[in-house]
């Protein structure tokens, strides 16, 4: 429904639908705290995010803005080969399962889950954090509007007006 | 086989939802010419690797969570990817007025 959606907006809310159907599979893996987070995050901000470009990025309503190219025979049997493939390899596999069924898995508290955050995954989150800050400084840069441009733009609604 | 007993969840279920997301989204990349649908597919790919990750870690390493703490650090980076990626688009947009991605080829040789 992501992909096949008629309009790319509705493209969008599909994603939002897909989103909680992962949250709801970490709630049935025992992992809430990562349920909270993936609402929060991708349905919260994600989506929001991504609306916000749809409506600032569109040229015309009318038109279907769900376009492909013309590959698609070879990049859906792509796919399906890739499927096929990992699948026999999931079933001829020996994992190492410690938990038989999903009723054994143990339920990860959220203090738990802090003090290991901030103990042994000290590094890493503060990485995270200047990768998150990197990210913000770059995507303000990026969509900036130069001020060459900016003169332009008023120059032309000028003239239209 | 797979249906074996009754209602109970193994870890095959979940790689197998996850392949099958993975591969949508990978359909999704190859085929897609708007450029934030191919960021949306991204999307759909990125949370094919969460789901593995959690679900190794809940069922093969119950007592330890590297699983989910790797599964925050990758929303982490998805969040990124797609705030950047977006600013990407944006400019683009700005630039030549169009979000297909076939008139974005300034990079062809």
């Amino acid at each position: 429904m992501v992909i096949k959606g008629k309009h790319i907006l509705h493209s969008a809310f599909y994603l939002a639908v897909t989103l909680l159907c992962v949250a709801i599979y970490f709630i049935m893996l025992r992992a809430q705290y990562l349920a909270a987070v993936q609402i929060l995050v991708y349905i919260g901000s994600v989506i929001v995010l991504i609306i916000f470009a749809l409506m600032l990025t569109r040229t015309n309503v009318r038109d279907s803005t769900n376009i492909s190219n013309n590959q698609k025979i070879f990049a859906a049997l792509i796919a399906m080969v890739l499927f096929v493939s990992l699948t026999i390899v999931f079933s001829y596999s020996k994992i190492n399962v410690v938990v038989e069924n999903s009723s054994g898995i143990k339920i990860v508290s959220m203090k738990e889950f802090a003090s290991i955050l901030f103990s042994r995954y000290t590094l890493p989150f503060e990485v995270a954090s200047v990768l998150l800050l990197a990210a913000l400084v770059g995507s303000v840069v990026l969509a900036m509007k130069e001020k060459k441009e900016v003169e332009e733009e008023t120059a032309k609604g000028e003239g239209d007006d | 086989m797979f249906f074996q007993n009754g209602l109970e969840l193994k870890l095959i279920y979940f790689l197998i939802i996850s392949a099958v997301l993975f591969c949508i989204g990978m359909y999704g990349v190859l085929t897609k010419r708007h450029l934030i649908h191919v960021l949306l597919s991204v999307e759909l790919i990125l949370n094919a690797v969460l789901i593995n990750l959690v679900a190794f870690s809940s069922f093969t390493t119950p007592d330890k969570i590297t699983g989910q703490m790797f599964a925050v650090f990758v929303i982490v980076v998805a969040a990124c990817e797609v705030g950047v990626g977006l600013a990407i688009i944006l400019s683009v947009y700005r630039k030549k007025r169009t979000v297909d991605i076939n008139n974005v080829n300034i990079l062809k040789w």
